[in-house]
């Protein structure tokens, strides 16, 4: 039996009602450069702890105030 | 306004997309300030992207102004990331795998053993579709999964997109051993998923 396959496009997925990919699009909503993140951490796939995340996008060197020691 | 992303395009926009700034690095903002929810934004996103507008997604459920978004741009290392992810597109597969075979497991390491076992079945899936892939994409994000579902993404050239797409379904329909599994391959999308990343081809 071959595998059961379905290609659709961005707009399409947008569009379609099949479950899997409202389910997908549902899950882009928070994907992106966002200023909050999640993480859940497993252990042989199952979900043992889930942190929030406050997040910010910048290296270490230039969150140290300007004249701090390195 | 609504900042939808960055980008260093100068290309037409959709009618209800507008530019802010005048850098090297602009803001694509929603015309519209007010009553506009994450779908919309994502919708507005999708247009842009299939517009031609390469840039870097804010995820539609934030709410960042185009001030903010310039303020994140000058104090972050995003431009290193606008300008690594430009011509880059994103496709997702979801894979749904058969339910498990209930099996009365004698104890919690068996359990969790059986689950492994499980895992590294639907990771296997992964790497062949990713062998089929491999000279064509650029990076795959970790497999995130739910139950019998999993999502990869994978980082591919914008251009090569569509033969990476008909790479993989072709390739899939000749492997024997994934009957049951349902997959479904979606895009090419704007980044989502690799807006932090440091590994640009």
């Amino acid at each position: 039996m071959p595998v059961e396959m379905q290609l659709a496009s961005a707009t399409e997925t947008l569009e379609s009602s099949d479950s899997r990919l409202v389910d997908l699009v549902d899950g882009l909503l928070d994907h992106g450069v966002a200023i909050r993140g999640e993480l859940w951490l497993s252990v042989a796939d199952v979900d043992l702890v889930f942190l929030g995340l406050d997040v910010v996008l910048a290296t270490p060197d230039r969150m140290r105030p300007a004249g701090a020691l390195q | 306004m609504i900042a939808l992303g960055w980008t260093t395009a100068n290309k037409a926009l959709p009618d209800d997309v507008t530019y802010h700034g005048d850098g090297e690095i602009r803001i694509l903002m929603m015309k519209q300030s007010t009553d506009v929810d994450a779908r919309s934004k994502l919708q507005a996103q999708v247009r842009c992207f299939e517009a031609g507008i390469d840039f870097v997604p804010i995820a539609p459920s934030q709410e960042i102004s185009p001030v903010a978004a310039e303020q994140l741009l000058a104090e972050s290392d995003l431009r290193d990331t606008v300008i690594g992810l430009q011509e880059k597109a994103q496709l997702t597969l979801v894979i749904d795998m058969p339910d498990r075979p209930k099996v009365e497991s004698p104890s919690g390491r068996a359990w969790l053993l059986e689950r492994q076992l499980h895992l590294s079945k639907k990771e296997q899936i992964v790497r062949q579709i990713s062998e089929f892939a491999q000279d064509l994409t650029l990076e795959f994000t970790p497999l995130r999964q739910s139950k019998n579902r999993m999502q990869c993404n994978m980082l591919v050239a914008r251009r090569r997109a569509h033969e990476v797409i008909r790479a993989i379904a072709l390739g899939l329909r000749h492997l024997p051993h994934l009957e049951e599994v349902k997959l479904a391959i979606t895009g090419p999308w704007p980044p989502y998923d690799f807006t932090t990343s440091k590994q640009f081809a």
